[in-house]
């Protein structure tokens, strides 16, 4: 066996996933530049608020969205009433839903010329203007919080019901026979043992929280992201887009470091045996039940949903439009070039990791994996950082030998828009393909090196066509989220250029979802993909 | 049973069904004071059931359960006094061995952690009260179950193959360990496992379940010398079994081996043909050029060899003194010592 090849292997794996937390040092030098004008007129004027308000809205959405997911996941997972078996996956539909389609949806249902309003002024004949009857407001940080939770709170369902569903039925058998009632039990047993997976879903939510610009925007709620945003493509002003997304950074590590500080020796995973008995309902809970996990889905999906369909129907002939076809060819191949790059790098990441027995080589995965707890806004910063330095240098250097200056050539094309893709989602992939890998038994990779082969015939001969499945699996995935990615599309995309989720975003902006309505159904549509699989593979069914 | 003992629990003709499989069938079954009992049985016979039904983790379709003449049935788990101990201990990852013990003691906190400590005293486990379960090795996570159940002072202790996951020698050692304080603190208990060394070693009394039924109560010895069902008698240990016709009450003859004794009365017509079930210990060989059997293999086992006999067209299974160094291929003279004779109809 050739003893250098792990070796050769392992230096790739090093180098691509050291490119990959490139930015976010970058990012971290950026913010011990000194401070920028800018960025001192932000402080002393906006810049607390806009604090304030991001700590307000990201509290506001981590509270809904632990409101919606814990009940949910608690009663599908220990609990049997009617329809439960549809709910369990029909709970995730909203994740396909973007949150600014359904803020502009609410917004247009509960204005004051929209239908609930003109209903209400029918019923109780208040046939009035403005101002002389009271209506709630949707357009404030509760609001944009309430949008958010309504299309987020599947990532934490989906992780808390998991891992009600792990811990097995022992442990809260043993509580019951050691005097607890079933509330106890789950307040003192199975609550806690969720906790990491609780945190990790509400990381997760908080930094989609943290990084949703179009949603918060269209609410004109100014939050850091805002401020990121107008420093960038307002001002021009990376310095002060970097502090301020350094300020978001510090946010998301100060919630993991807390969360492991508390943590201490205490360990939560015990996968203990033992068939699940539910709870079963009686009628009375079956129907709150019912009715509570209808809401959720009739906010977070059907309602959306409905209305989308609707408002493609009448407006076809302006939304049926080539424009429109452009937009969804351009998508498609940034989509595709940034899944294919990103899997081919996860196939590098974890075959490196499995070559070697040691602990370090499976280093470069998880610092690859990291990222994705980034809010995309903060990532698109960082990646423009190490882009724009190179640019600089370039430009300086080609002018020196007298040339014209190449200009923009990263940041100013779907380069830069490729490479953020890529580090924002090569969690996706790394996960998609490290569970293909462990499917295979690592006696076949000795048997084929006890055959003669090298680790690289290895992987082409074995490996790539074990896992063919799921490397499809990873560029699809991969490449949904792509095709949904707003925020670092806003920031990173060149002058001119549209993807579906930009597209979609202007004419919410514009308050003409209507004609947008069929660009946001096919976003719907490939965001339903990820749920119907996961239910196919048994994430969800997995009972 | 002894009228004299008092019945901890009663289990009445219980039935259990999962969704439309009948899992447990009219079962009934007693346990006295400071007795174990062991429910035993081959996977999938019910016995994991009896215990949840028993703890209340399962609602009965039918019969009623009492402890203590008190009816539990509608009794909720926690109201029931009953400590349950599973195969993989099920120690609250996320609390110290201390608090994982003072989790069902009611009462002041000072006072349970001093009843803790004292239990931890009575496992041998002293000095890991603020220990997490992950750093522990399997017996002292099993220790601390033991710790935690007794806690509660249970009326019934419930243990679901606890010894399990612990290997050979610990599993000697935990199961007198374990035996000693149940008997020590006269706690009555169920035991379920699927092997018959720990149910010997472990139980008062074995309780042999087959498709969510008892088939046969009673100590060690009778289930293993009068078992009424082929399945018990085979699951008890192995066997040979040989057609023979009976003789009288005390005796049976079979082609090969002759005449058969038997220790006590046996029960079936003169004349009729049985099928006979003899141990491998219940029969002896002697070297003899002009014995019947010849060996055609045998495993050193320690004590003993375990010698393949071949006469006629069968084969029997043999156990003798290693001491006795019989080569294979030599002849051998078989007999078979008088024994409680296990009989059983030719159909069944």
């Amino acid at each position: 066996m050739n003893t250098s090849s792990p070796k050769r292997w392992a230096l790739v794996s090093w180098a691509v996933s050291l490119c990959s937390v490139l930015p976010v040092f970058a990012l971290l030098l950026q913010s011990f530049a000194p401070d920028t004008a800018l960025f001192e007129h932000l402080w002393a004027t906006v810049l607390t608020d806009y604090i304030i308000t991001t700590i307000a809205l990201v509290l506001l959405v981590l509270l809904f969205s632990t409101l919606f997911a814990l009940p949910s996941a608690w009663l599908i997972a220990m609990c049997e009433f009617r329809w439960r078996k549809q709910f369990q996956w029909l709970l995730m539909l909203p994740l396909a839903m973007p949150a600014y389609v359904v803020a502009f949806i609410y917004t247009d249902l509960f204005d004051f010329s929209g239908p609930v309003q003109r209903f209400m002024r029918a019923v109780f004949q208040a046939n009035t203007p403005v101002g002389d009857y009271w209506f709630f407001e949707i357009r404030n940080v509760y609001g944009a919080a309430l949008m958010l939770a309504l299309v987020l709170y599947p990532y934490l369902y989906l992780i808390a019901r998991t891992a009600f569903l792990e811990q097995g039925a022992h442990l809260f058998q043993v509580s019951r026979t050691l005097g607890k009632s079933p509330w106890q039990s789950f307040r003192l047993i199975s609550l806690p043992l969720c906790r990491p997976a609780i945190v990790v879903g509400l990381i997760f939510i908080g930094a989609e929280a943290l990084g949703d610009f179009a949603t918060v925007h269209y609410f004109a709620v100014n939050t850091l992201t805002t401020a990121v945003y107008d420093s960038w493509l307002g001002h021009g002003s990376l310095s002060a887009a970097a502090k301020i997304s350094i300020l978001m950074l510090i946010g998301v590590m100060g919630l993991l470091g807390i969360e492991r500080w508390q943590r201490g020796r205490q360990r939560f995973y015990q996968k203990t045996s033992g068939q699940l008995s539910r709870f079963q309902l009686n009628t009375r809970q079956s129907v709150a039940a019912v009715v509570w996990c209808g809401i959720l889905l009739m906010a977070g999906f059907l309602v959306p949903a409905i209305i989308l369909v609707d408002y493609a129907i009448q407006y076809f002939s302006v939304a049926w439009q080539s424009q429109l076809w452009l937009v969804v060819v351009q998508s498609i191949w940034l989509a595709l070039i940034a899944a294919v790059i990103t899997t081919f790098f996860a196939i590098i990441f974890i075959y490196t990791a499995r070559l070697s027995t040691k602990p370090s080589s499976a280093i470069p995965v998880r610092m690859s994996t990291m990222s994705y707890v980034l809010p995309s806004t903060v990532l698109a910063i960082a990646v423009l950082i190490p882009m724009t330095l190179f640019e600089v240098q370039i430009n300086n250097w080609v002018e020196h030998l007298g040339y014209q200056a190449p200009g923009l050539f990263l940041s100013g094309t779907v380069f830069a828009l490729i490479i953020a893709f890529v580090v924002r989602f090569q969690a996706v992939a790394n996960g998609t393909i490290e569970s293909s890998f462990l499917n295979i038994s690592p006696s076949l990779d000795m048997a084929a090196k006890s055959l003669g082969k090298t680790d690289l015939q290895v992987l082409f001969s074995i490996h790539i066509p074990l896992i063919s499945k799921g490397i499809f699996t990873a560029i699809l995935l991969v490449f949904i989220e792509c095709m949904k990615e707003l925020p670092a599309a806003l920031l990173l995309r060149p002058f001119n250029f549209d993807t579906l989720a930009t597209y979609v975003y202007q004419f919410v902006s514009d308050e003409q979802l209507e004609q947008a309505a069929v660009a946001a159904i096919l976003i719907v549509l490939a965001g339903l993909y990820p749920v119907i699989r996961l239910t196919k593979t048994g994430k969800i069914n997995n009972e | 049973m002894n009228e004299t003992t008092k019945m901890a629990l009663n289990v009445e003709a219980i039935s259990v069904q999962y969704d439309t499989k009948k899992v447990l069938d009219e079962l009934s079954l007693q346990v006295s004071d400071n007795e174990i009992v062991c429910l035993l049985g081959k996977s999938g016979s019910g016995k994991t059931t009896v215990l949840k039904a028993v703890a209340g983790m399962l609602p009965l379709k039918k019969g009623a359960i009492s402890l203590d003449g008190e009816i539990m049935s509608s009794v909720a788990p926690e109201k029931r006094g009953m400590g349950i101990i599973f195969q993989d201990y099920a120690l609250f990852p996320h609390m110290s061995v201390l608090d994982n013990i003072c989790f069902g003691i009611k009462g002041h906190k000072q006072q349970a952690q001093q009843t803790a400590e004292t239990l931890l005293e009575l496992v041998k486990m002293r000095g890991y009260g603020a220990a997490y379960p992950h750093e522990l090795s399997g017996g002292q996570q099993q220790r601390v179950a033991i710790a935690r159940a007794l806690a509660i002072q249970p009326k019934l202790l419930l243990l679901d193959e606890p010894f399990s996951n612990v290997d050979y020698h610990l599993r000697q050692q935990l199961m007198v360990d374990i035996r000693h304080i149940l008997k020590q603190r006269k706690v009555s208990a169920i035991f379920v496992t699927h092997s018959k060394e720990e149910a010997f070693v472990f139980a008062d009394k074995l309780a042999f379940m087959e498709e969510g039924k008892i088939v046969q109560t009673g100590t060690a010895e009778s289930l293993y010398y009068q078992p009424k069902s082929v399945s018990l008698a085979e699951s008890m240990g192995k066997g040979n079994w040989l057609d023979v016709v009976v003789v009288d009450q005390h005796s049976t003859r079979s082609e090969d081996l002759g005449e058969i004794r038997s220790t006590r009365a046996h029960g079936f017509e003169l004349g009729g043909k049985v099928k006979q079930f003899i141990r491998p210990n219940q029969i002896s060989l002697e070297a003899d050029e002009a014995g019947i059997g010849k060996i055609v293999d045998q495993i050193f086992t320690g004590d003993t060899h375990q010698h393949a006999v071949a006469i006629g067209a069968s084969i029997l299974t043999v156990n003798q003194s290693s001491t006795k160094n019989l080569a294979v291929d030599s002849h051998v003279a078989v007999s078979v010592s008088a024994h409680p004779a296990i009989l059983f109809e030719p159909s069944t």
